[in-house]
């Protein structure tokens, strides 16, 4: 099985500037591949590098088992990269009748259906200029969806969309994993939407990959546990150099194996243990982590 | 490829009616409506100062009616909506990876040529309109002057000079990714060809002067004049190296932009 998107060394530079370093990556089929990263990370330069709109310094890419990037490829992929690309003096329907002309794309009613699948049938005799960032949102994402693509590369799309959106955003994206077999790769600085959503994560910091797998290997990756005990100094001591002290009590790096023995060793001591619970890592805090950030 | 990026430019300016309409529709509108007025006008104060009116040499002087510098503007403007309407908006990135970059570039330089076309005979139509109503107004049409053929020269002369500025348009707004510059460039150029006017003559024959779009152009609207019997037209001989220096110009500004274009990294439209 192929995989959707394979890379081996991709990079870009602009004169000195490093966009994108040298990114071996790996996004299999048939799931939602989370791209997380700060600004300057690289994010947007690989989107771009894969959908032909800037060439590559170095390296190469396979898109859908592809090496040469042609339309007959990029149109098996659908595509909403930044903020939402539209003509202001077309309506919703004229966009999408124009992005199927222009991919040579003719089913009978699928522009009805994807401005029905993306809530706005009943503004599709509406300008585009006359639209709200959500709804300009909505329409690049119908855009993308018109042509039944294999692949689908959503860069931010939860902006400007209302709590309703987002939800409805979310349901969509797994919808069309689970039911329709199309792949999504999803860049999103929203860290919570990505842990939600996504079946796997690549996390880059600088133009280079800091981290990759899946999201419950990764927020699972550092286990510690809180324990609330008196005397704190005592349990500290009897807990070693894993422990630190929090508040009321200490926490402390151990694997899960590790954790009974623990607190028999701190009973046995004569210390009281009040509470001990495992703290859950988000995806928050493995992103802050590995970018280095405060 | 190239025929399904046509269908999608064609649908995207019909659409764009504002920009459709002052790009290509307005100068064939003014030719009419101006044509009118000098009649009626020519007519209230200086009464009939011909016995005869000719509508073919009307049509034929409409045919030309965009070769002044000042009024390819407006064409300048139609091609700087085509070309340099994806970086104003920002939409190169909606629409390149449905189509291959070569296809939709060729796609936009045979819109324009067609709007163009359509537009330069939408003017000969409407000063022919203006012919038939002298004709009307005098009682009487000359039948003299009827060449297809010099007609067809007249055409081509104004065709060909507005695809040259058509594809120096395309290149610039590849060049620079602005619409402003994309118009402003081409518009200078214009106006330096015509101040070039002041100082060479075409009544010299010099054959190089085919070489400049505005001399060109004028040649090839001679030769359309020799051809409707017109015994005074001059630097005839230059008609045909007009013709060939002008597509030249053409497919060299066309193919320059597509190569830039092609290798152009659109990071920011």
């Amino acid at each position: 099985m192929t995989a959707a998107l394979e890379t081996s060394g991709l990079g870009k530079s602009y004169g000195a500037v490093t966009a994108l370093g040298s990114l071996d990556l790996l996004i299999p089929k048939g799931m939602v591949y989370g791209v997380l990263g700060p600004n300057g990370a690289g994010k947007s330069t690989l989107v771009r590098m894969v959908l032909g709109l800037v060439a590559p310094s170095r390296g190469s890419f396979q898109l859908l088992g592809q090496s040469a990037i042609h339309a007959s490829v990029l149109r098996r992929v659908g595509a909403m990269i930044e903020a939402p690309s539209l003509y202001p003096f077309l309506t919703a329907r004229e966009m999408l009748q124009m992005a199927a002309r222009m991919s040579g794309f003719r089913e009978a009613g699928r522009v009805d259906a994807v401005l029905e699948r993306v809530g706005l049938a009943d503004a599709s005799s509406r300008k585009a200029r006359t639209f709200s960032m959500g709804m300009r949102q909505r329409l690049a994402l119908g855009a993308a969806l018109l042509a039944r693509p294999e692949l689908l590369i959503l860069d931010e799309p939860t902006n400007g969309l209302d709590p309703a959106g987002i939800q409805d955003m979310r349901t969509l994206v797994r919808d069309l994993v689970e039911k329709d077999g199309v792949t999504i790769i999803l860049s999103s600085h929203l860290l919570d939407e990505v842990e939600k959503v996504c079946d796997r994560v690549a996390i880059l910091n600088k133009g280079a990959l800091i981290a990759e797998g899946r999201v419950a290997d990764l927020v699972s990756g550092r286990s510690a546990m809180f324990i609330s005990a008196s005397p704190i100094e005592k349990a500290l001591a009897s807990a070693g150099a894993r422990a630190r002290p929090q508040g009321d009590g200490l926490i402390v790096d151990i694997s899960r194996e590790e954790a009974p023995a623990l607190i028999r060793a701190l009973t046995g001591a004569g210390i009281d243990v009040f509470e001990a619970r495992w703290l859950t890592q988000t995806l928050e805090d493995v992103f802050l982590s590995s970018t280095g950030a405060p | 490829m190239i025929g399904q990026a046509f269908g999608a430019e064609l649908f995207k300016l019909s659409r764009n009616q504002w920009s459709l309409f002052w790009a290509f529709g307005f100068l064939p509108a003014f030719v009419l409506v101006a044509g009118i007025a000098e009649e009626t006008l020519a007519r209230t104060y200086v009464g009939d100062a011909l016995p005869y009116a000719n509508p073919v040499r009307y049509a034929y002087d409409g045919l030309g009616t965009m070769q002044p510098s000042i009024f390819q503007l407006f064409a300048i403007l139609g091609a700087g909506i085509l070309f340099a309407g994806e970086y104003r908006w920002e939409t190169w990135r909606a629409i390149l990876p449905r189509n291959a970059r070569t296809a939709i570039m060729i796609a936009k330089l045979l819109l324009f040529a067609l709007a163009a076309a359509a537009s330069i005979l939408a003017c000969g139509l409407a000063r022919w309109f203006v012919g038939l109503l002298d004709a009307a107004l005098t009682g009487r049409a000359d039948a003299q002057a009827n060449s297809l053929i010099g007609l067809l020269t007249g055409f081509a002369g104004a065709f060909l000079q507005i695809m040259v500025t058509g594809a120096l348009t395309m290149l610039t707004a590849v060049v620079s990714r602005s619409l402003m510059a994309a118009i402003v460039a081409p518009v200078m150029i214009l106006v330096a060809l015509d101040l070039s006017g002041l100082r060479f003559r075409l009544e010299t024959g010099d054959p190089w002067l085919a070489a400049l779009p505005n001399f060109a152009g004028r040649a090839i609207r001679e030769a359309g004049l020799a051809f409707m019997g017109e015994p005074d037209a001059i630097g005839v001989h230059l008609a045909g190296p007009s013709a060939m220096a002008m597509a030249a110009l053409t497919v060299l500004f066309a193919v320059t932009a597509i190569v830039l274009f092609r290798a152009q990294d659109l990071s920011r439209e």
